[in-house]
């Protein structure tokens, strides 16, 4: 599904803008990635598309339907949210909170068919978290909290997947594994967006690279077009050269380098 | 076979039909049940004065040939016990979902103040007016509870989820009982026994017909809260949260807060102020059988009343001839506990 | 920095535009007055009104005829000294805890100790057979267990030391809920023993007299004595526990005899009229309206407040709803317990609250 933000502003009081008439288009079949600095608005950005806050203007559709349409069912069958605010309640197992994802597929009467099973199951093989399936939440780890969260995110099958800082916590044999897994999700036809702090990740995994800086999308395209030094300067002022080969490269910050 | 499959009993008649139930919650319920058919009967046997286990089989059997003991037990102890039970499941239940709406292990009517608020509401009914029907003082109570939940929530709105909102709740809560003590200590009036024990929550004068009504209005909100305890589990993730799952999380936490008033409003009116059942039976429930909506639910309000019904049996019988209020013990092991639960939580 | 949670600012401001010295000499100027108006209508008020000439006679030209002067000796005057007293008492504890523990909330009813002075006072009666009157020493004991108790539960608590404030006076509250619920449930279990403390259990001034004054005041002077010595350790901790030790004061001595100090005024008020809660909480705060809390001058105008918001209360109790009477400790906890919450309310407001 083409998910479309349109003139979209925010601001939580009058005189604070946290976006300023933001327009972007995401496309099925790309694994997009949100860079900038902290407090750009990029947090505030998913919030806006999931309705957790309201829009101060514009408009944001799905598949050219506005999101403000849907009801709270459709909207969690097409689009669905990874993100670190989610509190986890201390005595609930994995299985059960990755079950969760299924809630808005089922009715009054079907809250555990043999389908929801085998995707519950599925997912939790997936993250690799299924010798955790009886544990409680809070006696896991912060990076299997984590993969829980995503195993719950990947029940809810939605086309649309919005992966906000997904490798927090995470090391860094499951950090390239979820990466993996978003792309693949992205190769199977989803829509696939990502916000990530490290700059390399972004680099070797996005199919398309927006910055957002000062209100504004700064830029956005291919990788090796918007991840340059003149960015780095401007949108994080940090002085660095880029070190690599035409495909690879990362960007160091000058001084390190005699 | 996956895990879901192993830990899970699937109550599937037909192919649309799939209610998930533990294997352990399972037995747990089943256990309970038994409990509380025990002690539904030995409670009819216990007390001052002495009766007869034919006598009970005959009360249970609906034999109506009444005889001193099959009288005692019909007018004094089963509305006590019926009472009891039904208070105890409400009160649980209440608990139960004012915890999942604040999202705090500690919200609780007692707590919170909202018991207390709604005792003062009753207790000035009664000192104000003559005569005091079943349906005023059940008003009476609904309105303290509102008014109350309403100052509790204009300190605490912007945070529900810590301790500050448990202090709040203490301080109205003392507020309003500070009241009520002053109330009752500066004025003479018919019902003076009553009253006092009704400040600390008391089955003594409950009879067939006020116990009746409150067992048939634990069946209503049961069945209310079946068909919404669905959402429950989302809710716990938040509002935000929760809306992404597909929850309409604005109108399902209104109506939670709405059915745990509903659960406790009539309990207050006619037994009194009790509180600290919902924090303990839901805090047991969550341990022995972790956290499901529903199942979770029904544990609690399974405990609550064997945990209520117990308090009051106990008072009647552990130092007659005195009868000691249910709520009493009920406060204390609720004050014991908390203490317990306070360090407990704090130290994660 | 002086944790300075006070009344309306605007009230604040417009007094601490006058002098300090001035300030405290016109403060204690204006609470005597006060007192003495105070007095005279709480002698005057009773279920027979007395003329204040009638007062000025009794006390300086008694004169053992007069029925009225009877009264005013015998009855109503101990009756307004044991007020003041206990007044004076409860607010010097309240302002050395809030000294203490630098914080806006404390006091000996919120720190659960009142109520544990009730218990133990209530388990001497039951299981001991002691008589009303002698109720000091459970009661006492009951105090610094409560107290301990609460301090111990602070300190199972305090992972952040933002909340600190509220863990205290949670935990405080927990304790009074515990020793509240074990007495109810002791006086269920014998209620004809209990009858007669009904009243003394809510904070009753009405039955005292000089002979619970005489036994009283020689271990509330050296209480007091003691408070008031402490008072410069006392000052310099405000600055903070490391502050003070190298600055040479015994912290943990000092923290130790103020408890006991407070213990030991709030189990005597109690042993006699029973718990009253609030007045010191809220003594404190009046005298940080007209001087600062460093230095004895606090403690000295807590105790002019408090005696005189005592008496201030037992006066309102008697006439509020005359010619019914309502009972002290009522009036103090429904009063005490709103600007508790208002307290709460400022303190949120001005966010000193995690």
């Amino acid at each position: 599904m083409t998910l479309k933000i349109d003139n979209v502003s925010f601001a939580y009081q009058a005189d604070r803008k946290i976006l300023d008439a933001i327009s972007l288009t995401f496309e099925p079949g790309n694994f997009y990635v949100i860079i900038g600095q902290n407090g750009c608005g990029k947090s505030t950005l998913f919030n806006l598309i999931m309705r957790h806050l309201p829009l101060s203007s514009g408009q944001i559709s799905i598949n050219g339907k506005d999101l403000q349409q849907h009801s709270f069912k459709e909207q969690a069958q097409s689009v669905s949210v990874l993100s670190q605010s989610m509190p986890l309640p201390e005595f609930m197992t994995v299985a059960d909170m990755v079950m969760q994802g299924r809630f808005c597929y089922q009715g009054f009467f079907s809250r555990f068919s043999v389908e929801d099973r085998a995707i519950a199951d599925q997912a939790m093989q997936k993250m690799q978290i299924t010798e955790l399936a009886s544990k409680r939440l809070s006696a896991l780890s912060g990076g299997q909290q984590q993969r829980a969260r995503m195993a719950m995110l990947l029940t809810q099958q939605t086309d649309i997947v919005l992966l906000d800082e997904p490798t927090t916590h995470l090391d860094l044999k499951h950090q390239y594994m979820l990466l993996d897994l978003g792309k693949e999700l992205a190769e199977q036809g989803k829509t696939v967006v990502a916000i990530l702090h490290d700059m390399t990740q972004a680099a070797l995994y996005a199919d398309h690279v927006i910055v957002l800086a000062e209100q504004k999308v700064y830029a956005q395209g291919a990788a090796q077009l918007v991840i340059t030094d003149t960015m780095m300067q401007h949108v994080f002022h940090v002085n660095t050269s880029r070190v690599g080969n035409e495909k690879v490269g990362i960007h160091v910050p000058t001084h390190l380098i005699a | 076979m996956n895990i879901f499959d192993n830990q899970n009993m699937i109550i599937s008649p037909s192919k649309g039909i799939s209610l998930p139930l533990y294997k352990r919650t399972f037995l747990v319920l089943c256990a309970l049940v038994v409990v509380l058919s025990v002690s539904f009967i030995c409670s009819l046997k216990l007390g001052s004065v002495s009766v007869s286990w034919a006598d009970v089989y005959a009360v249970i059997g609906f034999d109506m040939a009444l005889n001193d003991a099959t009288s005692t037990i019909y007018e004094l102890r089963l509305p006590r016990i019926m009472g009891a039970i039904s208070a105890g499941a409400l009160m649980a239940l209440s608990g139960y979902l004012l915890q999942t709406a604040a999202r705090n292990a500690l919200a609780d009517p007692g707590v919170l103040g909202l018991s207390d608020g709604a005792a003062l509401s009753v207790i000035v009914l009664y000192v104000v007016s003559l005569q005091v029907s079943l349906t005023t003082s059940i008003i009476a109570s609904f309105f303290g509870v509102f008014v109350t939940a309403l100052v509790v929530l204009w300190f605490v709105h912007k945070n529900l989820n810590g301790t500050f909102i448990v202090l709040v709740g203490i301080a109205v809560g003392a507020v309003l009982s500070a009241f009520s003590d002053m109330l009752l200590s500066s004025v003479t009036i018919e019902d003076m026994a009553f009253l006092m024990a009704f400040l600390s929550g008391s089955f003594l004068s409950l009879d067939l017909a006020s116990a009746s009504f409150l067992s048939i209005w634990m069946a209503l909100i049961i069945s209310v809260f079946l068909l919404l305890s669905r959402y429950i589990n989302p809710l716990n993730f938040g509002y935000q949260h929760a809306m992404s799952l597909g929850v309409d999380a604005k109108k399902y936490y209104i109506f939670i807060i709405i059915l745990a008033v509903f659960a406790m409003a009539p309990v207050i009116a006619l037994v009194g102020s009790i509180g600290f059942i919902g924090l303990i039976a839901t805090f047991l429930a969550k341990n022995i059988i972790g956290y499901r909506g529903t199942e979770l639910g029904i544990v609690s309000m399974l405990l609550g009343a064997i945990m209520t019904l117990w308090a009051d049996t106990l008072g009647r019988t552990l130092f007659a001839p005195i009868m000691i209020n249910a709520g009493v013990f009920i406060a204390l092991i609720g004050a014991l506990f908390f203490i317990i639960m306070t360090r407990y939580i704090v130290r994660q | 920095m002086f944790q300075h949670i006070s009344l309306p600012s605007t009230l604040s401001r417009s007094l601490l535009r006058i002098l300090p010295s001035y300030r405290f000499l016109g403060a204690i100027l204006l609470l005597t007055l006060m007192l003495l108006l105070v007095a005279l209508t709480h002698i005057s008020i009773g279920a027979r009104s007395i003329a204040w000439a009638d007062i000025f006679q009794a006390i300086f030209a008694f004169d053992s005829q007069q029925f009225v002067h009877h009264i005013v000796i015998k009855q109503r005057l101990p009756r307004l000294v044991v007020a003041m007293a206990c007044g004076a008492m409860l607010g010097l504890a309240g302002f050395s805890a809030q000294k203490m523990f630098q914080n806006p909330l404390v006091s000996s009813s919120t720190l659960g100790v009142s109520s544990g002075a009730v218990f133990f006072s209530l388990c001497a009666i039951y299981f001991f057979n002691v008589s009303e009157n002698d109720i000091f020493i459970p009661a006492f004991i009951g105090a610094a267990v409560a107290g301990l108790f609460t301090l111990s539960m602070t300190e199972m608590m305090n992972r952040s030391s933002i909340s600190k404030n509220l863990h205290i006076v949670l935990a405080g509250s927990l304790v009074s809920m515990l020793f509240s619920s074990l007495s109810s449930f002791l006086m269920q279990l014998d209620p004809l023993r209990f009858a007669n403390v009904q009243d003394w259990l809510l904070g009753d001034i009405s039955p005292a007299d000089f002979t619970d004054l005489s036994r009283m005041y020689p271990l509330a002077l050296l209480a007091i004595g003691i408070l008031l010595t402490q008072g410069r350790s006392l000052d310099v901790m405000i600055m903070g526990e490391k502050q003070a030790r190298s600055a040479g004061v015994n912290v943990t001595r000092t923290r130790h005899i103020t408890l006991l100090c407070i213990f030991l005024l709030a189990s005597l008020v109690v042993s006699i009229v029973g718990p009253i809660g609030f007045i010191g909480l809220v003594v404190p705060h009046i005298s940080k309206l007209f001087v600062s809390e460093v230095g004895n001058k606090g403690a000295w105008l807590s105790m002019l407040i408090g005696g005189l918001l005592l008496s201030l209360s037992d006066l309102l109790a008697r006439i509020v709803i005359a010619p019914k009477v309502l009972i002290v400790g009522g009036v103090s906890a429904s009063i005490g317990s709103i600007f508790f919450l208002c307290l709460l309310y400022f303190m949120v407001r001005d966010k000193r609250v995690v």
